[in-house]
């Protein structure tokens, strides 16, 4: 191992650990985002079970998770529950995105959206 | 390009890429955690070998071929994709860094760990359309860093023990 092996890889935890620890405050409301648009938005506060084409997912507790996928892969059913502002689940095969936004988020898709989708 | 060396070269690198593939097919025995992306990247060793063995064209070779027929034998078209964009672009970051001659292997992995992870998330961005994806770059952040770590400390054991066959074997190209 050379000094620069420890730099990098040093460097790297650093930043990765300050990015998980960063507060983050709770979330309000789930959008789910298809094709990169906007599809819809539900309240965390109500729990629900929503069916959509190709997967279907439920809101338990202010929580939301995958509880249904068609896809081979199925890496958004093994997804841990998401609450938080900023957190997500994706399908990507499906390209089908839960969001978690919180109080004051400004959407940043409103300014991305549908970039090479 | 005499036939002895012909034949040499050729039963060297289809012996690396069967390599490769059973490694591909132990990772993808192992469970998932709950963070799509984290894996250990345990075929990266072979093109680690490959990279400091015969250089750049070999290890990408390989590499490519090696994403394209384990998602074939058991993944998707779709992580292909991802599989193509990240294995690429990490062998080639890998090539740069291992040419600059600053770092030894496990660091040179470990860069290449988080390229890879970085590449897919970029390409998800573009498939999804949306920037949500990099909810998952912390997590992929550290875990690129601590498997290419380890797979690079695997690739600069078996590099220790291996002949010095750089020679051997590029002389043919």
């Amino acid at each position: 191992m050379k000094k620069a092996d420890f730099i990098l890889v040093l460097c790297a935890l650093a930043v990765g650990l300050l990015l998980l620890l960063l507060p983050k405050s709770s979330g309000e409301r789930l959008t789910v985002l298809c094709d990169g648009e906007f599809f819809a938005e539900y309240p965390l506060s109500r729990d629900c079970v929503v069916e959509l084409a190709g997967n279907a997912f439920e809101i338990r507790d202010g929580e939301v998770f995958m509880c249904r996928a068609d896809c081979p892969g199925g890496d958004c059913l093994k997804s841990r529950p998401v609450s938080r502002a900023g957190e997500s689940i994706v399908c990507l095969p499906n390209r089908l995105i839960l969001r978690i936004d919180g109080k004051d988020n400004d959407a940043p898709d409103a300014v991305t959206g549908g970039v090479g989708g | 390009m005499k036939g002895k060396a012909y034949a040499r070269r050729t039963a060297f690198f289809g012996v690396m890429l069967a390599l490769a593939l059973v490694l591909s097919f132990v990772e993808h025995q192992l469970p998932s955690p709950g963070i799509p992306g984290i894996k250990l990247g345990l075929a990266n060793v072979v093109a680690l070998i490959l990279l400091y063995k015969t250089g750049l064209p070999g290890a990408l070779g390989v590499n490519v071929l090696r994403v394209v027929l384990a998602n074939l034998l058991f993944g998707s078209v779709a992580s292909m994709v991802y599989g193509l964009c990240g294995g690429i672009l990490a062998v080639l970051c890998m090539a740069l860094l291992c040419r600059s001659g600053r770092m030894s292997p496990a660091g040179v992995s470990a860069a290449g760990g988080i390229v890879h992870n970085l590449a897919q998330l970029l390409c998800a961005t573009l498939v999804t359309g949306s920037t949500a994806v990099f909810a998952y770059f912390p997590a992929l952040l550290i875990s690129g860093t601590l498997c290419g770590l380890l797979t690079g400390l695997c690739a600069a054991g078996a590099l220790r023990a291996l002949p010095n066959s750089r020679n051997e074997v590029s002389k043919s190209k």
